[in-house]
């Protein structure tokens, strides 16, 4: 019992002892202008400010402070990966800090948080130098990391704190500007974040997305890097909120799904588009493997090859339901095909996450990457059209075999256009794209003005009534004419 | 609207008070004063369309795609003639001197200065409803043909540089000069538009061409009748060439018939994509008549009249592809030269149809007649676009697209000896005798031998010429000019400015109004002596 007690003791001391230095190590550590990161760690209620994140009536600003070294090394980075594959992807993590505030009277702080830009067709050098040696800036997508560990030993106390870290509830957050395809861009900036939000509202299980001003600071200098969409990262994080984890606390396996390593069509050649990628030479899968990397026994897919097994077999109608999450397939088709995403799995092959539930369970597909959605973006549809004038089941989506599969099913057929007619219903109205397009015009126009930021500053309308008027209009006909004719 | 009378009622004012002036020996000022509080975006590589102030609308008569809500407010504020218009050209020394060492070099090479090799500049650009726009690292390269384009400086025989002069240029905004594929300077540069437009050109005006406005007159004329034509406009020109300003003077803004332009009045085909452009004038294979060519005169690899011109190799079509250039057969152009060139068909009316806007040729061949510009199709088969805009291959039909009307409207070269007043409506003869006859151009030869057409080209001329709403009425070009003379004579009369610095209707050899007043009777004459 004596012992016990001393082991209580002891233990307790050295509990104490660990506090008291880390105070005392965060103390002695803390410079003029510098907050230990320890204190942006746990200070904040998180689901509250991942609320005020989200939340699209609320303005919010990032500004992103680069040291000027940082900045310069970012950039030399870029170039040298650029010299050596033609890409500036390069995800080298730099440090910055990151001041956010938004119209609810939120301010934080948040230290030595990565950075890296991101995407592959979005992906700018943030600054050039022009023929005359001018600092010319550029928008470029990017994402924050907050639990990067940078260099710190794993062992070390920075590690510990900036591993678990977490802001707003998330690991980590995607930011992205509205580019232009061809010199055509989104005025009315709002379309990203809009079809998100249908998705949701239509039960896909999908990421959260909102908007705002970007501020580069780099040295002394803050230039206005314009409206940008939030959009939270498909990531380990994300798949704790959205999905059972089994007893020993385990997830399943999670894909993202692009055309960089050929078309990610699910077809049965998929064995060498999968895999883990490795950045730093240039390997890029599509299916790409995003969580469990370190465990061997992965590197069979086996989940995704059963997926793609039974999505090409002859089994295919008695099978399917227990490889993939059909309900979810089916609002995420339907709605998909009322968003008019030209370059999502349907018409393209291309942007989706695959999750496998524990460890061989049903798959769900995740869309992500909607810039080309609600009559705004690249075109696949030949006719300029913006795909409003696309069959129900059209040879278009020929490539994409589980769509093909899954409509040619009378009882999945019936629940698409089931799912079609309610979410034009309750959902797919111009009217709340409206409501959300004045509000962010209102909350952030005159400041791209005035404070001329990169990007777009005037917000316009462009042919949003007329999408969402012709698309609800043609599929209800054509409903109609399907309904009528059986 | 109320922006347009004001000024209209300013410049009418100021003219007024201006003969008064002159007829009592005093001198009024008409200087306009220019808003430069506007949004400027000088940070920026990129125009953004938050600057915009303008709230003038300057739709084309004939757009066909283009509806008022979907014209850029920049691009209708440099096509609006009520407008002031303002360039600065800003060089490095470097690249002035790289510019004219290019231009030696070519010439050296192929004998004439028609290098277009493009340099960097940057752009500042006002105008009068207070826009104001800079655009850094733009592309820059002279325009002409043989004999119109110079060298922007003058030497003397032994070399020394004696001053700098006017040569037409063109503004390339999405030049990606030699930055790599894929890199972020090339992406930025590559989608760049300035007035929603990629390039833009810049003609100078004949310094014995008082009256200034002709080209735009003329390019008026062609949109009155309801055809496509490019906008124009006027503006001043300085040059900066690392902070040595040279007043370049008065210059027509040119809308470029290219890629955009086509997409702007003709839209897209059903599939996505745009027809086949032609830019058609007088090369080194001669005149671009449209008679039916050889199989090695357009052969892809060594072709010497029709298919895309190599300036580094010193060759230029007379049909030059501007758009599809990779994947064209050229087989919507050669079949329509075919139809064209056999007129003993025995369906030789309705297969013309079929490759022809046939109605809207015979109107701009009645506007042409009337214009009287003696370097067009009609005179010496030079001059002019065909774009094949409907239809499958190959039955696409052609639109016929004027170009370059700097002498018409009883100014410039006179090969007719009376600028063309006394042409015959059907047999006028070329400009050139001595190189083509009329029976050597098929697109008006064979047209006009059928009386269905004859009486449609016919009742176009009447109805341009009528007294009671004709479009052919001096008054629109008396109104162009008093704009311009009210926007832009002060600045040109300055010291030092090249080129043209009198605005005055009068001083031309031939005066408009004695043009228009001439050309409206002998026409008239000319349809009644074929019918009396």
């Amino acid at each position: 019992m004596t012992r016990l007690w001393l082991k209580r003791i002891v233990l307790l001391t050295v509990l104490f002892a660990a506090i008291g230095g880390l105070a005392v190590y965060n103390q002695y550590m803390q410079v003029e202008g510098y907050e230990s990161i320890t204190r942006l760690a746990n200070n904040r209620k998180q689901k509250s400010d991942s609320n005020r994140l989200f939340d699209n009536a609320n303005f919010k600003s990032f500004t992103i402070v680069f040291e000027e070294p940082v900045f310069a090394e970012l950039l030399t980075d870029m170039k040298a990966y650029f010299d050596l594959y033609g890409t500036y992807q390069d995800n080298t993590m730099h440090k910055v800090d990151v001041v956010y505030s938004d119209a609810a009277g939120t301010a934080f702080t948040i230290r030595e948080v990565g950075f890296r830009t991101k995407s592959n067709t979005s992906r700018n050098l943030p600054m050039t130098l022009d023929w005359r040696g001018r600092e010319i800036y550029h928008q470029t997508s990017f994402q924050l990391q907050f639990n990067a560990t940078f260099d710190y030993e794993n062992n070390s106390n920075e590690y510990a704190v900036l591993n678990k870290r977490e802001a707003f509830n998330l690991d980590q957050l995607n930011f992205e500007y509205c580019k232009s395809f061809s010199g055509e861009l989104d005025e009315a900036m709002v379309s990203e974040a809009f079809a998100y939000q249908l998705y949701r509202d239509a039960g896909v299980t999908i990421s959260h997305a909102s908007y705002g001003l970007v501020y580069f600071q780099i040295g002394e200098t803050v230039v206005g890097f314009g409206f940008y969409t939030f959009i939270e990262p498909i990531d380990q994080n994300f798949i704790s909120k959205h999905f059972d984890s089994d007893i020993t606390g385990e997830y399943g396996d999670l894909y993202k799904c692009t055309d960089v390593g050929g078309v990610a069509d699910l077809g049965p050649d998929f064995t060498a588009k999968a895999g883990v990628n490795q950045n730093a030479i240039n390997l890029r899968y599509s299916y790409q493997l995003k969580n469990n990397t370190r465990d061997g026994s992965r590197t069979t897919h086996e989940a995704l090859a059963t997926l793609i097994e039974v999505a090409n077999g002859d089994a295919f109608a008695r099978d399917i339901g227990d490889v993939l999450d059909i309900d979810q397939f089916v609002r995420y088709l339907a709605m998909g095909f009322l968003i008019g995403n030209t370059d999502d799995y349907r018409y393209n092959n291309n942007n989706y996450y695959l999750y496998f539930s524990v460890y061989d369970g049903p798959a769900t597909m995740i869309p992500f990457d909607l810039d080309s959605s609600l009559g705004t973006g690249k075109h696949q549809d030949p006719t300029y059209q913006y795909g409003v004038n696309y069959d129900l089941f059209a040879a278009t989506d020929d490539l994409a075999v589980l769509v093909g599969n899954v409509l040619a099913l009378p009882e999945y057929r019936a629940l698409y256009l089931s799912y079609l007619a309610s979410f034009i219903f309750d959902y797919f109205h111009f009217d709340r794209f409206e409501a959300d397009y004045l509000t962010a015009k209102a909350l952030y126009q005159d400041t791209l003005i005035a404070e001329n930021h990169l990007g777009n500053q005037v917000f316009d309308l462009r042919n949003a009534a007329w999408y969402f008027d012709t698309k609800a209009a043609v599929v209800t006909a054509k409903i109609s004419a399907l309904n009528s004719s059986e | 609207m109320t922006k347009r009378l004001f000024v209209l009622l300013l410049a009418v004012s100021a003219l007024f008070l201006s003969a008064c002036s002159l007829s009592t020996g005093l001198l009024t000022t008409t200087a306009i004063t220019l808003d430069t509080t506007a949004t400027t975006n000088p940070a920026s590589t990129t125009a953004t369309t938050g600057a915009a102030t303008s709230t003038t609308t300057n739709v084309p008569t004939t757009a066909t795609t283009v509806t008022e809500a979907e014209i850029d407010p920049f691009y209708a504020a440099l096509f609006d003639n009520y407008n002031y218009h303002k360039f600065v050209i800003s060089f490095s020394r470097a690249n002035f001197d790289k510019l004219i060492y290019d231009m030696q070099n070519y010439r050296d090479q192929w004998g004439t200065y028609r290098d277009n090799t493009i340099q960097e500049v940057d752009i500042y650009y006002e105008d009068g409803d207070g826009n104001i726009i800079t655009e850094y690292e733009v592309g820059f390269r002279t325009r002409g043909n043989i004999f119109s384009r110079v060298l922007p400086v003058v030497y003397d025989d032994e070399g020394h540089f004696l001053g700098y002069q006017q040569v037409s240029f063109q503004l390339e905004f999405n030049d990606t000069f030699d930055y790599p594929y894929n890199s972020t300077e090339y992406k930025a540069l590559k989608d760049r538009r300035m007035f929603d437009l990629e390039q833009l050109n810049f003609k100078y005006i004949r310094s014995n061409d008082t009256a200034a406005v002709t080209e735009i007159a003329a390019n008026e004329l062609y949109r009155a009748a309801g055809l496509i034509a490019p906008e124009t406009s006027l503006c001043v020109i300085y040059f900066d060439i690392d902070g040595e300003v040279i007043p370049y003077g008065l210059f027509t803004v040119v809308e470029p018939i290219d890629d955009v332009f086509v997409k702007r009045y003709f839209g897209r085909n059903q599939d996505g994509t745009i027809g086949d452009l032609y830019k058609c004038v007088w090369q080194s294979g001669g005149p671009a008549t449209l008679q039916t060519l050889q199989p090695s005169q357009y052969d892809r690899t060594y072709p010497d009249r029709l298919g895309v011109s190599d300036y580094t190799e010193g060759y230029r079509m007379d049909y030059q592809l501007k758009t599809n250039k990779a994947n064209s057969d050229f087989s919507a152009m050669l079949n329509f030269m075919d139809v064209l060139n056999d007129p003993g068909a025995i369906n030789f009316q309705s297969e013309l149809e079929k490759v022809l806007d046939v109605d809207s040729w015979l109107k701009a061949l009645a506007v042409a007649f009337l214009v009287g510009n003696p370097d067009d199709y009609r005179s010496d088969a030079n001059n002019y676009y065909l774009y094949f805009s409907e239809g499958n291959e190959p039955n696409q039909k052609a639109v016929y697209i004027t170009y370059d009307n700097d002498q018409c409207l009883g100014y410039g070269w006179n090969p007719y000896g009376d600028y063309g007043l006394g042409n015959d409506i059907y047999s006028m003869g070329t400009s050139q005798p001595w190189n083509m006859s009329e029976e050597d151009l098929p697109l008006v030869h064979n047209l006009l031998a059928i009386p269905a057409y004859q009486e449609i080209y016919e009742s176009y001329l009447l109805a341009f010429i009528d007294s009671d709403g004709g479009i052919f009425d001096y008054g629109s070009f008396e109104m162009e000019f008093i704009l311009a003379q009210y926007l832009y004579a002060d600045e040109i009369t300055a010291n030092g400015v090249l080129g043209l610095t009198t605005l005055d209707l009068e001083q031309r050899f031939m005066t408009a109004e004695d043009y228009y007043a001439a050309k409206i009777q002998m026409t008239r004459a000319s349809i009644n002596s074929y019918h009396n």
